[in-house]
């Protein structure tokens, strides 16, 4: 199973070189009134949509830079 | 200059890599003893284990002289900076202009200077005349310790680094020289190439020795084997002087 990833610094990449850093979650909730089960969802909880997502990868075996890409776990591609 | 007991110079700096040959000639310079030629560059044929070599250019003179082939040289005491600056673009780090694109690479009186990214610029020394100074503005880093430097050089380097890694080191809808940032022999490096028979590539310091260990192995079947920091100069200004 393989596929490539666009790094916004380097260009299209066999995804061997990232490693995926989670789903994006948005920001974290403000702390002030943040009861420990909302607290607890935001920090555990994933959803598992069967439609592309953003995700969160690394370039680590390249230029090292963070991004957010678009991809669908379905069938492995990277949306535009 | 630190001098030991005897009275001789004596190095300071080790080389992250060695590559198991004979030097036939080495010179002190800022406490690194560099080779500058390996006994193995004396018209020997052959690889260092014996078996017969593919026949290439001689990358000195560059005129497909038969009994070379491609080249490793070190070239980690060669001084290198990392500047970095959220404006990087808009300012001229060592009097250097910054190359626009990430991965543009630009060579200017023996500095090659390459935008890796937003914001940072790698900054290397590789002419033959001396090393200036590191700058006094902030932003600059001086990373020559903390990386082992290589290049490829000559007829065939091109054949060897496909042994090395799946990167398109010779991608031909780029301009030469270009930089490429990204696993050889699955060591994260930056890649610079110059031209199809020159490139350099800068990976961390620990990696040093095994690297070389596994491109002189691996790079062996195409005809890789050491040579000399005279060997590099002599091909590098060649492609860049005036």
């Amino acid at each position: 199973m393989t596929f490539r990833l666009t790094c916004p610094v380097c260009g299209k990449r066999d995804v061997y070189e990232f490693t995926f850093g989670g789903q994006e979650r948005g920001p974290r909730p403000e702390q002030e009134g943040l009861s420990a089960e909302e607290h607890f969802r935001w920090t555990q909880f994933r959803l598992i949509p069967n439609e592309p997502q953003e995700e969160w990868w690394y370039h680590g075996q390249g230029c090292g830079v963070w991004f957010k890409a678009k991809r669908d776990p379905g069938t492995n591609r990277e949306m535009r | 200059m630190t001098r030991h007991s005897a009275g001789r110079p004596r190095a300071l700096r080790r080389s992250p890599c060695s590559f198991g040959a004979k030097p036939a000639e080495t010179e002190l310079r800022d406490g690194w003893n560099v080779v500058l030629r390996y006994e193995s560059e004396d018209g020997h044929a052959g690889r260092e284990d014996g078996h017969p070599r593919r026949e290439g250019g001689d990358p000195a003179r560059g005129d497909g002289h038969p009994g070379a082939g491609p080249r490793l040289v070190d070239l980690s005491h060669r001084r290198r900076w990392d500047f970095q600056d959220s404006g990087v673009a808009d300012l001229r780090p060592m009097g250097l202009p910054v190359p626009e694109g990430f991965g543009d690479v630009g060579v200017h009186d023996g500095l090659v200077i390459t935008r890796m990214n937003r914001t940072q610029v790698a900054i290397w020394h590789l002419g033959a005349t001396p090393a200036p100074d590191m700058p006094a503005e902030s932003g600059f880093t001086e990373v020559t310790d903390g990386h082992c430097m290589l290049a490829f050089v000559g007829d065939g380097v091109s054949e060897v680094l496909e042994h090395l890694t799946a990167l398109d080191l010779f991608d031909p809808a780029r301009d030469m020289p270009f930089l490429t940032q990204g696993p050889v022999l699955h060591v994260p490096c930056q890649v610079v190439t110059f031209a199809r028979d020159v490139v350099v590539m800068t990976l961390a310091r620990g990696y040093g020795e095994t690297f070389a260990e596994a491109a002189l192995a691996s790079g062996g079947i195409a005809g890789l084997r050491p040579g000399g920091e005279r060997l590099f100069t002599q091909v590098f200004e060649r492609a860049f002087s005036g």
